[in-house]
């Protein structure tokens, strides 16, 4: 959620969801049978679990995920208060040994990563040989991106939708390959929200 | 933040084990402290039970 850093002369992603974190939160008790239908075709954690992109905790605390980071205090502090492990970090400098999870999780967060590439870098690091990696996405051509894209929302401001294919290269770039597709439709399309499921490709990784 | 975390925590510039120091803390976690690594002696604060472990050059950016 709240990721991707400094745009010159304009507010930070993180700016934009510490100034507006409760607005943000309620959209989850405003559209509450959407976020159902999310969680539910979001694959399950196995333990220990990360989400990189926390944000107010709200897939955390539904899913069971062990520990979350995000960029936004604000936000975290609505996770706190759910009962879910928060650290403030940056997913490009995760602050986790290498191999510590079985899990890692990305939901609506890829859209509002400056540096993608190296935040799947250090999820790979961080996660072990036989780890799972699942990315959440409204893709760009969905009936529900074009929905979002065409709103004047400060978060969709400054998110970048992906299309699926694009998203699935750059898994394979960083060094995954993606074992499953889970897609569903929330209010437009069969494709609304599309989650892909990647493990690590091949042993003895580069570090 | 619990006790247990620190088995999976690093310095997310060296990546080096951290230490702790508990300024404040209940039966189920540390609410004040620091968190130091131990190579690069870096130190990333524990406010409000989260943990801050941005950079120091980032952390007034967000």
């Amino acid at each position: 959620m709240a990721y991707g850093i400094e745009m010159p002369g304009h507010e930070s992603i993180a700016d934009v969801f510490n100034r507006l974190a409760e607005r943000y939160d309620s959209w989850y008790d405003r559209n509450a049978e959407l976020f159902e239908r999310e969680v539910i075709t979001i694959p399950p954690p196995t333990k220990p679990s990360l989400e990189v992109g926390c944000g107010s905790g709200r897939f955390m605390e539904r899913l069971g995920i062990d520990v979350g980071v995000d960029l936004s205090e604000r936000l975290l502090k609505i996770a706190r208060s759910r009962g879910c492990e928060v650290l403030i970090a940056d997913g490009r400098l995760l602050p986790f040994r290498d191999d510590s999870f079985s899990s890692a999780y990305l939901i609506f967060t890829l859209c509002f990563l400056q540096n993608p590439e190296s935040v799947l870098a250090e999820i790979r690091r961080v996660l072990r040989d036989d780890g799972v990696l699942t990315v959440c996405i409204v893709p760009r051509d969905s009936g529900l991106g074009m929905e979002y894209s065409s709103k004047n929302s400060p978060f969709y401001r400054i998110a970048r939708f992906y299309r699926e294919r694009e998203v699935e290269e750059m898994l394979i770039k960083a060094g995954f390959e993606v074992t499953g597709t889970e897609r569903t439709r929330i209010r437009h399309s069969e494709n609304d929200f599309v989650c892909l499921s990647a493990r690590l490709r091949g042993k003895g990784r580069p570090r | 933040m619990r006790r247990s975390l620190l088995d999976i925590l690093a310095c997310p510039l060296c990546r080096g084990d951290l230490d702790v120091e508990v300024i404040e803390e209940d039966q189920e976690e540390i609410i004040t402290g620091n968190l130091i690594c131990k190579e690069c002696g870096e130190l990333y604060p524990i406010e409000n039970g989260i943990p801050n472990m941005l950079p120091p050059e980032l952390r007034e950016k967000v």
